[in-house]
């Protein structure tokens, strides 16, 4: 009895080890292939964003020497003409110096386009709720795309500093520009809502087509997600994605509020 | 078999009529079932169909100790597939997943060395154990996690549930088999306990392949 009994035992711990050895494999090995996933998609990441920012700068290039130069260059020109035309003529120059008006107006506009781009200064003037605001209404302009924004009163919400406000409005920026992109659908809305725990919460939802998520980096082909995501975990918040083909998009970033700062 | 206790009778009946009345209520409500539920309902008509298959051999004095080697693998895998398809952060998905295919094989390895005829006396507890972590990290995992009220979610029932089950699975296993030999009277009480707690287990279950399910199902985005 007393050797049946210890056999038992003896079966006991070898049943607890190998569980044991089960477990702690399937965790080391999760571990392992985790973070060698994690540093593939963000050796991507880091690519992507490399080749999104040349192609940023390309684009503000491409806009500066074909379109502005090339106005500047003509401007010049009209001015020569006007300056060497014999006086006498008013009626003629003064049209004349209308048109260089508007252009120069024109060009204006299309400099505020670039550098607006680059900032968007409105955050610095006005704060965040106006910007997003303003954002909503380019997006309609620009693509057509009604959005019913439901932000409560500046005073309502907790602030955030600065460059918070910045990371919020650059994924708005990017969770409209998706639904345009992506959705299918003219509609979309955009809501900020404090939360119970002193958080600020954005969300953008569509009701569009939709699509598959996961974190595989295979299926990251494009940048904006991942860059929303990594946004807003520079601000030390986060990014939910909720998506399922055919039932549309919840995008919500989640970001610490700080009591008394400017929002 | 009209001897056995009425609670062995309702465990098995409510693995047959959980996923049958979880899939009736899908079609009259035209709701898909998300794919984690749809294999715990798979899991219980493995469970269903091996208690049937028991119970009939019994019956006729023919040897079921084989059908373990075919039953416990499937069925394992089955339940560890649903529960890493419900994990919030993909490492606890990958780790769940290779629990799965470590365990399968080293189940196989033991209950082999253990020999048929052992019942699974020591091979069977080393499956409950494992799914027994698994339960428990899905539930501290997402637990922690979700934004939303726990009792909201399905994997908060069905885990709470496979814990429940598998928690007893694991300690009373050896414990009856230790004992069968001096007290049948202690044995058969154990075994109904263990009966009674399975019921309650598959109710737990039962709740969470129930509840109804978000629209969107988040994703782990949230790094
Ligand atoms: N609102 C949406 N509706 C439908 N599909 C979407 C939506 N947002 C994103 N997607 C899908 O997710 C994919 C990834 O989006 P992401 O913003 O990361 O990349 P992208 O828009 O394709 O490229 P990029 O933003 O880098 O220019 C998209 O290609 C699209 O298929
Ligand atoms: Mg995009």
């Amino acid at each position: 009895m007393s050797s049946g009994n210890s056999e038992t035992i003896w079966n006991l711990y070898l049943t607890l080890g190998l569980a044991a050895a089960v477990i702690l494999f399937a965790l080391i090995s999760a571990l392992v292939i985790y973070q060698r996933r994690f540093v593939k998609l963000h050796r991507t990441y880091s690519k992507n964003l490399l080749s999104a920012q040349e192609e940023e700068r390309a684009w503000v290039a491409r806009e500066v020497h074909d379109d502005a130069l090339q106005r500047v260059a003509m401007l010049a020109h009209e001015l020569h003409e006007v300056a060497d035309e014999p006086p006498g003529n008013v009626d003629r120059q003064r049209q004349r110096i209308g048109a260089i008006v508007t252009e120069v107006e024109d060009l204006g506009v299309m400099l505020r386009r670039v550098a607006h781009r680059l900032h968007p200064s409105l955050i610095d003037q006005a704060g965040l709720v106006p910007a997003l605001e303003g954002l909503a209404g380019d997006v309609s302009r620009a693509h057509g795309i009604q959005v019913d924004v439901e932000i409560p009163p500046s005073n309502a919400i907790p602030g955030v500093p600065r460059d918070v406000a910045l990371i919020l409005y650059r994924i708005a920026q990017e969770g409209l520009r998706n639904v345009a992109r992506h959705s299918g659908v003219k509609r979309a809305s955009l809501r900020v809502v404090p939360t119970q725990d002193n958080e600020l919460s954005l969300e953008i939802v569509d009701r569009g087509r939709g699509f598959v998520h996961d974190d595989h980096p295979k299926s990251h082909k494009g940048l904006g997600l991942v860059s929303m995501a990594e946004r807003a975990r520079l601000a030390d918040g986060r990014l939910e994605v909720w998506s399922e083909p055919g039932k549309g998009t919840r995008l919500r970033a989640i970001v610490p509020a700080h009591q008394g700062e400017v929002s | 078999m009209d001897t056995l206790p009425w609670e062995l009778h309702a465990a098995t009946a409510l693995e047959g009529l959980i996923p049958l009345f979880v899939w009736l209520r899908s079609r009259l409500a035209k709701t898909e079932i998300s794919r984690p539920r749809r294999l715990v309902m798979a899991w219980l008509l493995v469970q269903f169909t091996s208690d049937l298959f028991q119970l009939y051999t019994m019956s006729r004095g023919i040897s079921n100790l084989w059908a373990r080697y075919l039953i416990s693998p499937t069925s394992d895998v089955l339940m560890l597939y649903a529960l890493s398809m419900w994990q919030t952060h993909p490492l606890r998905r990958i780790g769940i997943r290779v629990a799965m295919l470590v365990l399968v094989p080293v189940w196989f390895g033991y209950a082999i060395a253990e020999g048929v005829g052992a019942f699974g006396r020591y091979s069977d507890p080393l499956r409950s154990i494992v799914i027994l972590v698994a339960t428990l990290v899905t539930l501290v995992g997402n637990g922690l996690t979700t934004t939303t009220r726990i009792s909201r979610h399905d994997w908060f029932w069905v885990a709470a549930g496979v814990a429940l089950y598998f928690a007893l699975e694991a300690a009373l296993g050896p414990f009856l088999e230790f004992i069968f030999a001096d007290s049948r009277d202690i044995a058969l009480r154990a075994f109904l306990f263990k009966a009674r707690f399975d019921i309650l287990a598959y109710l737990l279950i039962a709740a969470g392949l129930l509840c109804p399910q978000e629209t969107a199902r988040p994703s782990g985005t949230s790094i």
